[in-house]
């Protein structure tokens, strides 16, 4: 990959809870503009690697983390980083769909207005727009922006809490899981949406559907007992893998 | 087998019958009474009566028998006391409530919660004595100070008192309410680049109001039927004031005094105190019934 087309990168990343540690000098570099898939079992250490690359760990007490995350060749965990500024960079949605108790248009405008991103109402009206419009979302709630945003149904809740990330129009969507809670109807709708929307955005995804991340992302990550097995491009990955553990996981031999 | 548990079924549904018979017997009991006070004492003068004098003459022709059953400066009494009150518990209760929630890390709550749980068992009692022993003159020193005159009975001691009572109930309650608020949604709030205090305001907050809510209406509830510490603290004296550094009574103090002692059971005096009594049920139950219908009504809505 060359350097210009990377847009994060972890570099010899060890993590750990308290005593037990969850990830082992991690080493990853993350696309611009491509679908990167997370892969493994569950406890394998994905959904801590996706919290590391917008800091979403920093909340747990006993978290430990050592090494370095660069998002566009800045290491964010350097002291001075603003952890709020480096979240609108890097949105997440997850696993549950879980939008605010609050109207769908505040779901949208909550990011917006804490960011203070924009000077009028007509300005935020727009954005939460072109945000649910992007989501796929407009044409089934624009009659009914002050429903509460609990009352859609799960899929669309989940489209809900993309076009709530995308609102504050970062560079890269972490997705933990975004469509275990969903129909496969509900999920092709989002696969789809995912397609759409790495032309813009840059995004991370972690799935336990083999099938999704052949499907949507365009590089793959093993990972197991903390540490990346192999990574690459998910057609050679998928096709021919290097190791024998990654093409048993893939076969469903294990996980 | 089945025969044995349709006894043990028969008899925990007793257990739980006998307290609901019990709670309808006492209003009953309140209630017959009350209505031969307002035989003697027209329900009228006695809800909107600004005098309280309930003395009631030994011998038929001695001054002043007739006794005067206005029951407003009680009314306001307890009120005044318990706003006081409130006015201490709510932004401490809900303020602590929030900290313990969202800010405190693990180990600061395992040994605050228990501290704060004590509080809520120390009798009433000992909260009267600090009332009347420590606080009242400490208050009294603080008024003269700046020029002020505070009774040693006044309405600001004994609602200060008060309110560090309600202290933990609030908090409590209204820590529990926050804990209920979803993980996913503190999550979803953080991963938007909000801070901790943009997430308490925004988002923990509202999605416990209804708890926060009913917490204080109990706190409310709690203050209105307090007794121990009005007893030792507050005046006997019914005035009508809205002065907190005066002395005023409350329903619960002169239920107390009009009880104490050798009654007649039939002289208007006496009764009166059913009448209070029955008038303060009446608000602990709407408040009760108010916080328990708000929490009922609004806390599905996050899920």
């Amino acid at each position: 990959m060359k350097n210009k087309d990377i847009r994060m990168q972890a570099k010899g990343l060890n993590v750990s809870y308290g005593d037990k540690q969850a990830l082992f000098d991690v080493n990853l570099e993350i696309a611009k503009n491509k679908v990167t898939a997370l892969i493994g079992p569950s406890g394998c250490g994905k959904s801590t690697f996706l919290r590391c690359l917008n800091r979403m760990n920093d909340v747990v007490d006993s978290c430990k983390i050592d090494g370095i995350v660069q998002l566009d060749g800045f290491n964010i965990y350097k002291k001075k980083v603003d952890v709020v500024l480096l979240r609108q960079k890097i949105g997440m949605v997850f696993q549950k769909p879980n939008p605010f108790p609050k109207s769908i248009y505040e779901n949208v405008a909550y990011g917006p207005k804490i960011h203070g991103l924009t000077n009028s109402r007509e300005e935020l009206d727009k954005l939460v727009k072109k945000s649910l419009n992007r989501a796929g979302l407009w044409e089934e709630v624009k009659d009914r922006l002050e429903d509460p945003g609990t009352s859609l149904s799960g899929g669309q809740q989940q489209r809900l809490c993309i076009a709530r990330a995308i609102a504050v129009t970062p560079e890269v969507i972490l997705m933990d899981e975004p469509c275990s809670a969903l129909d496969p109807i509900a999920t092709k709708i989002i696969e789809e949406l995912i397609d759409d929307l790495k032309k813009k955005f840059t995004i991370v995804i972690i799935t336990h559907s083999m099938q999704q991340a052949a499907r949507v992302s365009d590089y793959t990550a093993f990972f197991h007992l903390g540490k990346i097995i192999e990574s690459g491009e998910t057609k050679q990955m998928f096709s021919n893998p290097r190791l024998k553990r990654t093409q048993d996981y893939i076969a469903g031999k294990f996980g | 087998m089945a025969r044995f548990d349709k006894i043990i079924k028969g008899y925990f549904f007793l257990c739980a019958a006998f307290s609901v018979l019990i709670t309808v017997l006492i209003v009953f009991s309140v209630l017959f009474e009350s209505v031969r006070f307002f035989n003697i004492v027209p329900v009228w003068d006695f809800l909107f009566g600004t005098q309280w004098s309930p003395q009631t003459a030994m011998r038929a022709d001695q001054a002043g028998s007739s006794g005067s059953f206005g029951a407003v400066p009680l009314f306001m009494g307890t009120v005044l006391i318990t706003f006081i009150a409130m006015c201490i518990a709510a932004p401490v209760g809900l303020f602590s409530a929030i900290y313990l929630s969202e800010y405190a890390p693990k180990k600061t709550v395992n040994s605050i919660k228990p501290i704060l749980e004590m509080l809520a068992g120390v009798p009433t009692v000992v909260y009267g004595y600090f009332a009347v022993i420590t606080f009242s003159p400490f208050l009294r020193g603080v008024g003269d100070f700046f020029g002020l005159s505070i009774a040693s009975e006044s309405a600001m001691v004994t609602g200060i008192v008060m309110g560090i009572m309600i202290i933990p109930y609030v908090m409590s309650l209204s820590n529990d309410a926050m804990n209920a608020v979803p993980q996913s949604l503190k999550d979803a709030s953080t991963g938007m680049g909000a801070t901790r205090s943009e997430t308490v305001r925004l988002v923990v907050i509202p999605a416990a109001l209804p708890g926060i809510i009913s917490a204080m209406l109990l706190g409310i509830s709690r203050g209105i039927g307090e007794t121990m510490i009005v007893v030792m603290a507050a005046g006997l004296a019914a005035k009508l004031t809205a002065n907190p550094f005066e002395a005023v009574t409350t329903v619960t103090v002169q239920i107390v005094t009009l009880l104490v002692g050798d009654q007649e059971f039939d002289s208007a005096k006496t009764l009166a105190a059913f009448a209070l009594g029955l008038t303060l049920f009446f608000f602990t139950l709407v408040l009760n019934v108010a916080a328990l219908f708000i929490s009922r009504k609004y806390r599905e809505q996050y899920d």
